[in-house]
């Protein structure tokens, strides 16, 4: 069987005031991927949440390579998250795991 | 490598201005194009300390007029007063006269539509070829796009105006439109909203960092009075002898 291709995201998420929960960003990421592409594109898009840091608000998402530009549309439209303002900013786009935390690492430096 | 240009960004208050440069920096754009409209009239003051925060920021500006009324008679009576100030003017085109209006006037740049129209065929082939004729631009801005109403007719909207400026070859633009930092966002994400509605990568990278540029140059010419027309411009002045 043909083998699905990844890509993996390394986002950053800009607040105005309060820090915010992992899975609660994730949560609104796919329902707001749901509202705009529909249940079945999101279920072919396969996203999962790898890693979120909290206190360097640093993250990063796994989705399918046919949808990848989706998920940025996605990100783009999100303003609140629980009434809190907030900006994603797309830093990298990264076949494997190993270089995206490479990038991380010198972000975070 | 690409350079990305953020043509809307409304100047809505100079205490704000500095953190939104700061962001749109942040996010990796070149150049921002400070947006005044009939609501928001700077005064040179403040275009000053516009220009200070821009350079502390390390970024390029550049100023831009949005008209956006409802009588024709002020839309012309405005470019005429305004157009050689400004390196680009727009019009947001709430009716289908004013649109069309706009659409014959060469000394506007940029057209937008308000995506929520129920107007129909606003933006058609008719506007289109009145368009090309004047070299004018179709914007689209990501905060149209991002509010929470109407938003089937918004997307039908978008969709078929991006279809429609594909087809006669109006070149596109994307902007953030924003008037808060936290209603900018990044170059790309702004780029996904015209991939999203058939547009191919390229075009839609070029609609938000080449095809703005090529405007901004333009209108640099223009406010330093070397543009007479767009097929007349001056390349040397003639030397003063005796």
């Amino acid at each position: 069987m043909h083998r699905l291709r990844k890509r993996y995201i390394l986002f950053d998420i800009h607040y105005f005031s309060k820090p915010l929960d992992g899975k609660k960003i994730f949560s609104k990421i796919c329902e707001m991927f749901k509202k705009i592409f529909g249940i079945i594109v999101y279920s072919s898009a396969d996203l999962k949440l790898i890693e979120y840091d909290q206190n360097l608000h640093i993250g990063i998402v796994r989705i399918s390579h046919k949808h990848v530009e989706n998920l940025r549309l996605a990100l783009a439209l999100i303003k609140y998250i629980e009434d809190e303002e907030v900006l994603f900013h797309i830093h990298k786009v990264s076949g494997t795991l190993k270089s995206l935390r490479k990038d991380k690492n010198i972000m975070v430096r | 490598m690409r350079r990305y240009v953020d043509l809307c960004v409304f100047l809505t208050d100079i205490e704000n201005l500095d953190k939104m440069l700061a962001m749109a920096k942040h996010l990796g754009y070149h150049t921002v194009s400070l947006t005044l409209t009939n609501n928001n009239m700077a005064d040179s003051k403040i275009i000053d300390e516009a220009k200070k925060i821009a350079i502390k920021n390390k970024l390029n500006i550049v100023f831009r007029y949005d008209i956006n009324t409802e009588n024709p008679k002020k839309l012309r009576e405005t470019v005429r007063k305004i157009w050689r100030r400004y390196e680009i003017v727009s019009a947001y085109c709430i009716s289908k006269k004013i649109a069309r209006i706009a659409g014959k006037d060469s000394r506007i740049n940029i057209l937008t539509f308000p995506l929520d129209t129920s107007i129909k065929d606003i933006f058609n082939d008719a506007q289109c070829s009145l368009m090309k004729a004047k070299n004018q631009y179709l914007e689209i801005r990501y905060v149209e796009i991002a509010k929470n109403t109407d938003l089937e007719r918004r997307y039908a909207n978008l969709l078929r105006w991006v279809k429609i400026a594909y087809e006669n070859k109006i070149p596109i633009i994307a902007s953030s439109g924003a008037s808060r930092p936290q209603t900018l966002r990044s170059p790309f994400e702004i780029a996904s909203i015209l991939t999203n509605s058939g547009l191919d990568i390229k075009s839609a990278r070029d609609s938000i960092s080449t095809i703005p540029m090529k405007l901004i140059e333009q209108g640099t010419l223009k406010t330093r009075g070397r543009l007479i027309n767009k097929y007349v411009k001056v390349i040397k002045s003639p030397l003063c002898i005796g």
